[in-house]
């Protein structure tokens, strides 16, 4: 699946970023992908920012603030939603067996990084975590 | 006291990197170099935009300064703002990750990488407070 065009006229830091990071992703992994129906909201919450991505006809959609329709919403602090995105990953979450994969889980059983939607749709979840991996 | 974004502001900024353990320790695989842009603001006694160079290799910054233009867009990774967010940033004020959130510090570079490496530029920007700065607008 090929990056779709996934920008707005004057796209936020926070969808510059996401966008540039699925597509250079996408270019190093070309079988990463989000399924029908996987729309995903992410919520920089200390920033007051958010990006939606979703599966569009040309590959995938990173748009500026929050989709109403979204089955997955990731609410953390910037630095939190950068450190999920570099953490090494197991069957696309977090690592338990790394320092910074525990440190993750930490955040989300604490309830500094929220993920509403995580139980109902895991396979959405593991699909953007492995979409947006850095590793 | 060095002015900030000269090069005696650079080189001091460079020792601050130089002696932290932290910086080393997170950044030490970091391979590749770092351009700042500070871009011009003439009310603040800033008239000409100001590239700022690091030669930064396995937690350690091998040399740098204010450099030309060119020098500065060949490198690997890019990180603009105008002068007053950079000032915010080096007195604590700003957080550089929100800001790159909310589009007031641009990143520019193998974005993969950046985020593998949060943590060791959260601790390189923060080490450009532990330089004893003046502000040509503060003169």
């Amino acid at each position: 699946m090929n990056p779709g065009p996934g920008s707005v006229a004057e796209p936020s830091g926070i969808t510059e970023l996401i966008d540039g990071l699925v597509r250079q992703n996408l270019l190093r992994d070309p079988t990463r992908r989000l399924l029908p129906g996987d729309v995903v909201t992410i919520e920089a919450i200390d920033a007051d920012v958010a990006v939606s991505i979703r599966p569009s006809p040309g590959g995938i959609e990173v748009v500026d603030g929050r989709d109403p329709g979204a089955c997955v919403v990731v609410s953390a602090a910037s630095t939190t939603l950068l450190e999920l995105a570099g953490a090494p990953l197991r069957f696309g979450l977090p690592d338990a067996f790394t320092h910074d994969g525990r440190a993750l889980i930490a955040d989300l059983l604490t309830r500094r990084i929220r993920v509403r939607g995580f139980f109902r749709h895991l396979g959405t979840v593991r699909r953007l975590t492995m979409l947006l991996s850095a590793r | 006291m060095p002015t900030f974004p000269t090069d005696a502001w650079f080189q001091a900024f460079i020792v601050s990197i130089n002696g932290s353990e932290e910086y080393r320790s997170a950044a030490a695989d970091w391979e590749g170099d770092i351009a700042f842009l500070v871009q011009a603001e003439p009310d603040a006694h800033v008239p000409d935009d100001v590239w700022g160079y690091l030669d930064l290799w396995h937690g350690r910054c091998r040399g740098g300064g204010v450099v030309e233009r060119a020098t500065g867009e060949r490198a690997a990774y890019l990180l603009s703002a105008p002068y007053t967010r950079w000032k915010a940033i080096v007195l604590g004020e700003l957080d550089p990750i929100k800001a790159m959130m909310q589009g007031k510090l641009k990143v520019r570079g193998d974005l993969p990488t950046i985020v593998r490496y949060v943590r060791a530029a959260n601790e390189l920007v923060r080490l450009t407070g532990e330089v004893d700065t003046v502000f040509p607008d503060e003169g």
